[in-house]
């Protein structure tokens, strides 16, 4: 009995002992650690909230300086078990004019996207596979807008370091399923769980595009990106993105994400 | 006189209603030039528009307003154009509509497009009224379809949704003229021809549902219209004829509809049938038979900004035997069974401001074919080119494609948005 308490007295010094110090170093070289941080940076990426509305205007930069723009509001909402919902409508440029997108989002599956032209009044039930698929033409993908599943790369904790000002740990995530990229270095923010700068490799192992968060602000508690750039560096197009009138929690009814509002706009949502 | 009631109607819609209501009021359109040419180089009958089939400059006013808590707005669509080839400008009020409602039920209320179904190029359950002419002649794709002046009225519960449509006074399709196309006209030494459009009783307006819901990743739908069919038949006025008066036979239709996602892509399923009310033996002539139609339907992407989509299609006569037995001598028969098959690729290029379109669509049961190539470039944000082509081909000239043989040609299409 008393061997018994003197052990089980053991393990629990243990236990307590085992974060601190020298242990603490090595479990964060383990995979669980980057899993945990990039499962944080998902969260405070893409699900702030329980619902978001924001103004979104890209521009497309080409190498030359042509630009092209794309207006739009972004309506999302966060359903249960990971799944979520986003509803954009065009604003700019004309010919999209009044276009509505809408995308069910399901944690390991493919997305069901659907699209209503106005000048046709029809909505069209779009193929959704390509995970590497542009959003709008930008430099920016599907999976930039709204995410990607964590099991669908294996990242690795590389060290934390600083960059642009801020105290980051460095994460590298190996593509394990379809992808843009066949690795990505990412810097996130201690402090807020945000990328800072992003590089993606392509499968010959070339750089060929950098992401940089070129201004964060406080949202209702919320860290948010109220600037990026995506940077096609092989090709030298970049986007640039403003994300304005940014508000979270604004209660916005689950059946906007139907096929009814495609046809339909919400005005109250997209004034 | 009507342009300018439409215009003052326009205007003082935009004047009145921010002052009044303090609506949100958006003004935009295009401004659009749009030529085609017959590539044929056939021989015209005099009163036909040549080498030139379509000619225009057109500019689309749209005006939008909405209320500031968003429960309700409405939407003028106002197209200002001149016809190059008659010389003559007019004025064609697209849309006009008012929304009403809240978040059950709802109401759209004026001249609107309605749009149902999930076929490309082919309508099952989309009874609502089509510009076969301008579609023929060139124009752009929503030129395919006008407003119908209707009442939607539908009422909402998630992901389920009941509408109908109620059109008091049927507008037919606008059928290719002789003064731009060719096309089969099985009586053409009758030129003394009459139209007696369906009458504005209670008892004629024609109505359209539609029940849907999301189920799942899939979506189903069912439908159902009483109404007429959107074509004239012509009916000889006596034995020995000397007048083609036509109308529009009565037409009930009922189908449904299934789309969900099968492997990388979608699948489409729609079925319908068509009741032709006044002829349900299928021994009169000039009416369609009662129909069967169908489609099957997969797209999917290969590779990024590239989406190829399979479609088949096909629509069997009832009562064939009656209709072959009725069929008056020297008239071509048709087939009970009529197959069509289409594949469209579209390719997206230099960041999606370049789209290359090619879609092909053949009956190997009538062995006649149609093939629109395009390609469209975004110039600036505010401007587009377009330019493709309109290629029919038939054995015989009186199949569906191959009657419009001689109408294969070119079109261009210049668009500046503002």
């Amino acid at each position: 009995m008393r061997v018994r308490l003197a052990l089980l007295f053991i393990a629990v010094v243990l236990i307590w002992a085992a974060p601190s110090g020298g242990p603490r170093r090595l479990l964060a070289q383990t995979s669980i650690g980057a899993d945990e941080i990039v499962g944080r940076v998902q969260q405070a990426f893409y699900a702030p909230g329980k619902d978001m509305k924001a103004r979104v205007t890209m521009t497309l930069i080409s190498a030359g300086g042509d630009k092209r723009l794309r207006d739009l509001t972004m309506l999302r909402r966060n359903g249960t078990g990971g799944e979520q919902q986003y509803f954009i409508y065009f604003h700019q440029p004309g010919d999209v004019r009044g276009m509505t997108f809408l995308v069910l989002k399901y944690p390991r599956r493919d997305d069901d996207r659907w699209l209503f032209m106005p000048a046709l009044n029809l909505v069209r039930r779009l193929a959704a596979r390509d995970s590497a698929q542009s959003f709008v033409g930008s430099d920016f993908t599907y999976e930039h807008v709204s995410g990607r599943d964590l099991e669908s790369d294996r990242h690795t904790l590389r060290g934390e370091e600083q960059r642009r000002g801020k105290a980051c740990y460095v994460v590298e995530s190996q593509a394990q399923s379809a992808a843009e990229y066949s690795r990505k270095v990412a810097w996130i923010d201690k402090a807020t769980w945000l990328p800072v700068e992003e590089e993606y490799y392509d499968v010959r192992g070339e750089l060929f595009k950098v992401f940089t968060a070129d201004e964060v602000r406080d949202i209702g508690g919320h860290p948010t990106i109220a600037r990026r750039t995506m940077k096609n560096v092989k090709t030298g197009h970049r986007t640039e993105v403003v994300f304005a009138d940014v508000a979270y929690d604004v209660g916005i009814e689950a059946d906007v994400f139907s096929e009814r509002y495609l046809r339909e706009p919400p005005r109250r949502w997209i004034q | 006189m009507r342009s300018t009631t439409l215009l003052a109607l326009a205007f003082g819609l935009t004047l009145a209603f921010p002052t009044a209501a303090r609506a949100q009021a958006t003004v935009h359109g295009f401004a659009q030039f749009n030529f085609t040419f017959r590539a044929t180089g056939v021989e015209c009958p005099l009163e036909m528009a040549c080498d030139v089939m379509r000619g225009e400059e057109r500019v689309q006013l749209k005006l939008e307003l909405s209320a500031p808590d968003g429960r309700a707005g409405a939407l003028v669509r106002l197209d200002l154009f001149h016809d190059a080839i008659r010389n003559d400008a007019a004025v064609d009020l697209r849309e006009a509509y008012v929304d009403v409602g809240g978040r059950r039920i709802a109401a759209r209320l004026g001249r609107q497009v309605v749009t149902w179904g999930l076929g490309d190029l082919v309508f099952i359950n989309d009874v609502f009224p089509k510009d076969w002419g301008a579609f023929l002649t060139g124009a752009p794709i929503e030129y395919l379809k006008f407003g119908s002046d209707a009442a939607k009225v539908g009422a909402y519960s998630g992901s389920v949704g009941a509408e109908a449509v109620i059109t008091p006074v049927f507008a037919p399709d606008r059928v290719p003229g002789p003064d731009r196309l060719f096309f089969f006209d099985p009586m053409s030494s009758l030129t003394d021809r009459v139209t007696r459009p369906p009458r504005t009783s209670f008892g004629d307006m024609q109505l359209a549902g539609r029940l849907y819901a999301r189920v799942g990743r899939f979506e189903v739908a069912g439908y159902a219209s009483k109404g007429f069919f959107g074509m004239p038949a012509g009916q000889p006025d006596r034995e020995v004829p000397a007048r083609l008066v036509f109308s529009y036979p009565r037409l009930n239709t009922y189908g449904g509809s299934l789309q969900g996602p099968l492997h990388a892509g979608v699948f489409s399923l729609e079925a319908g049938y068509y009741d032709s009310r006044d002829d349900e033996t299928g021994r009169d002539p000039t009416v369609e038979n009662s129909q069967t139609r169908w489609l099957a339907a997969y797209q999917f992407q290969p590779q990024e900004d590239l989406t190829l989509a399979f479609q088949y299609y096909g629509e069997l006569m009832r009562q064939h035997d009656a209709y072959l037995r009725t069929l008056p001598p020297g008239l071509p028969a048709r087939d009970e069974l009529r197959q069509v098959v289409s594949l469209r690729v579209t390719q997206l290029r230099r960041h999606q401001t370049l789209r290359l379109n090619l879609f092909v669509m053949g009956s190997p049961t009538e062995r006649d074919g149609y093939i629109n190539p395009s390609v469209r470039y975004n110039v600036t944000d505010e401007l587009w080119l377009e330019t493709g082509a309109n290629l029919f081909w038939g054995t015989e000239p009186y199949t569906f494609f191959g009657q419009f043989e001689k109408n294969s040609g070119v079109f261009l299409i210049a668009r500046y948005e503002f």
